[in-house]
């Protein structure tokens, strides 16, 4: 029994060396940066290079500070209309196109070009599109009688700008991810549905969105990731701004840290928001791992069937009904 | 008990020959029908139309006298077995069997107690009793093809569609099935469409067999008629385990040459005819016998109470069923006699029997 042991245990010491260089990588891009910005984020470092150590002071002032306050708030808004939006949004055209016979493939492509393009222009176009005096929206409203409305003045109507603009660019990728999923569901219990006597909405809520929850889960997972760092849609189009009544933490960061030039503040912003962001990716993740275990199958439960189906054999065969029938 | 009627239905898919074409039945009352056929016959594409899934291109079916034509799937009031089972997966084994009960065409009918004992007494018949918590992934196949039976049955169906049910499950599980099957329907009296490519399903079970080939019915009539007296080469080639045995011969005026024999079989036109022999009426034997050709055993398979012997003779292979442990090895020989009365005779040119084998 020894031997094999101290050989396995050599195995890993080898098998821990060829692994070093990617590991190497790891530490060096990953883990480091990570370590440095949570140092940054206890000192005072300046964008001059001066620092010392502070503690949690900056933390105290930026959960002092309305501006970081109304970022933080922001981005949850932001993140959680965005993302329900582009769910929503993408999981109704995933059934249109996926019902439709036609065009589909012509269909499949168009919705996808607006995650083809960079961000930046995401922003520009909408801008433009929302500008008050030449934008085709303050037109149309124009048009049809609507009262002009200060898209980049006020707070309600430029946060709806930004979520219009990101949901626009976003909702395809819903779309894909949900339409694969549906193209991938078994056709078999739908039509057992229909027959039992389901159609139209029961046939959807019953059983088309629970066989569709693990794609769901992973989709809204995806996306609530990226849209908490929403940063190039914002800057673009509003700066932020009225005043920082849309800034977002990512912004609210940039500013600090680069404009102002107080990168320890800053890093405490963004410490702030991984922890968010990481709270938020653990809850859908044990969602996800839920969803999914609901359909596979256990090594537990495989286990009692094996048992199961001798005991069922048995009583089949044993069973006098059934050796009275012919 | 519904009667179910099926009149010269076609559909196609845009294939080069119709999935269904010109198929007609009758389905009486609280009997059990089987849709027997290889796969590819149309079998699926037949229930799928009657369940309303599918929507036929020409033809009509009903149901006691009414068409179903304009009826949609989930207002028929029909059952349907799927092959795969097609159990709703996110949904409980209890909630699988209440789904039929609580769908929205049903909603208001029965009170929450009356569904739970309809459940309960549809798990007892199943005898799954013990598994109405379970999720569909944590059931083996058998347990699963008896919840989807069960979803079928919970709301007593007008009608009964059983797509393959028991193809899936393994040799010893499917006979129980089958068994279990039967009962049931007895017990329910509920008139049952049953498709199979299992001839011995539909000998085993059925009042009327559909002989179902390429989209067409060869033959519709009892188990006994379609194994007796098959209509066409088709038919007798579907059903019989081992199959029969089919042989180029000639005919004359007065009778039949086959094997180098001649055989009377009454008035006819001369020409090519196929020569059919179920294996279990060739006789076989290890020494020479009046009346029987000479050839070669080819293989030899037990089948525990009997064997199956390939014997060639002039260059064509017979089946014929032997007493186990009869000494065939492969390449002793052997006599092989046909017995005029048992022979069946088609028309090779077109198929169709022009004499079938005497009944004892």
């Amino acid at each position: 029994m020894a031997a094999p042991q101290s050989r396995a245990a050599g195995g890993q010491w080898h098998k821990h060396l060829l692994l070093s260089p990617p590991l190497a990588f790891f530490a060096a891009f990953a883990l480091f940066p990570l370590g440095f910005t949570i140092y940054v984020s206890l000192s005072n470092w300046s964008i001059t290079g001066e620092h010392r150590f502070i503690g949690f002071g900056n933390y105290a002032t930026i959960l002092a500070s309305d501006t970081f306050r109304q970022s933080f708030l922001n981005t949850v808004i932001f993140a959680v209309v965005t993302v329900l939006l582009q769910y929503v949004l993408g999981l109704t055209l995933a059934l249109l196109v996926y019902r439709s016979t036609r065009g589909q493939s012509a269909l499949r492509l168009l919705l996808l070009v607006p995650m083809m393009f960079t961000p930046v222009v995401v922003g520009f176009v909408w801008k433009t599109m929302f500008d008050p005096s030449y934008g085709p929206i303050s037109w149309l409203f124009d048009l049809v009688g609507l009262p002009q409305v200060p898209w980049f003045s006020e707070q309600l109507p430029a946060m709806t700008a930004i979520v219009i603009a990101d949901v626009w660019q976003w909702t395809p990728f819903m779309f894909l991810i949900l339409f694969a999923a549906l193209r991938s569901l078994p056709t078999a219990p739908l039509e057992a549905a229909m027959v039992d006597g389901a159609s139209g909405r029961r046939l959807l809520f019953d059983h088309l969105l629970p066989m569709l929850l693990p794609a769901s889960m992973t989709a809204i997972l995806l996306r609530s990731i990226e849209a908490f760092k929403l940063f190039d849609v914002v800057y673009l189009m509003t700066g932020g701004g009225p005043g920082v009544k849309t800034s977002t933490v990512t912004l609210s960061a940039y500013f600090t840290g680069l404009r102002s030039g107080d990168l320890g503040t800053a890093a405490a912003m963004t410490t702030m928001l991984l922890i968010v962001v990481l709270i938020a990716t653990l809850v859908l993740l044990r969602l996800l791992i839920w969803a999914g275990r609901r359909r596979s199958r256990t090594d537990d439960a495989a286990l009692q069937v094996e048992r199961d189906d001798v005991a069922d054999l048995t009583d089949t065969v044993d069973s006098p009904v059934t050796t009275e029938v012919r | 008990m519904e009667t179910l009627t099926v009149t010269g239905v076609s559909k196609t898919f845009g294939g080069p020959r119709p999935a269904i074409a010109d198929l007609s039945f009758t389905l009486g009352g609280g009997e059990f029908g089987v849709v027997v056929g290889p796969s590819g016959a149309g079998k699926t594409t037949l229930l799928n139309m009657i369940a309303g899934l599918v929507s036929p291109d020409t033809g009509e079916i009903t149901l006691n006298g009414g068409s179903l034509a304009a009826v949609v799937p989930e207002r028929r009031d029909i059952a349907m077995v799927f092959e795969n089972y097609a159990l709703y997966p996110h949904l409980s084994v209890r909630r699988n069997l209440e789904f039929p009960l609580r769908a929205p065409v049903r909603r208001g009918q029965l009170s929450r107690s009356q569904i739970a004992a309809r459940v309960a007494e549809v798990a007892e018949t199943l005898r799954i009793p013990h598994l109405l918590d379970r999720l569909p992934s944590q059931l083996s196949g058998g347990q699963r093809q008896r919840v989807s039976l069960g979803r079928a049955l919970v709301r007593r169906p007008r009608l009964l569609l059983l797509d393959e049910p028991i193809t899936h499950l393994d040799a010893k599980l499917r006979h129980e099935m089958r068994t279990e099957l039967k009962r049931i329907q007895r017990e329910l009296g509920v008139t049952t469409l049953y498709a199979t490519p299992d001839q011995s399903d539909a000998l085993a079970l059925a009042d009327l067999v559909v002989v179902l080939d390429a989209g067409r019915a060869w033959q519709v009539g009892s188990a006994a008629d379609v194994y007796e007296r098959p209509a066409n080469v088709t038919v007798a080639r579907t059903l019989g385990d081992p199959r029969i045995n089919l042989l180029q011969g000639r005919r004359d005026a007065t009778g039949v040459t086959v094997l180098g024999q001649r055989f009377d079989a009454g008035q006819g036109p001369p020409g090519p005819v196929t020569v059919g022999i179920r294996p279990g009426d060739v006789e076989l034997s290890t020494q020479p016998v009046l009346g029987a050709v000479a050839g070669r055993v080819l293989l030899s398979q037990t089948l525990g109470y009997q064997d199956v012997v390939y014997v060639d003779v002039a260059g064509a292979t017979v089946r014929a069923t032997a007493p186990a442990g009869i000494a065939a090895r492969p390449g002793s020989p052997a006599w092989v006699r046909l017995p005029a009365a048992r022979l069946h005779v088609f028309e090779t040119a077109t198929g169709r029997a022009l004499r079938h084998r005497e009944v004892v």
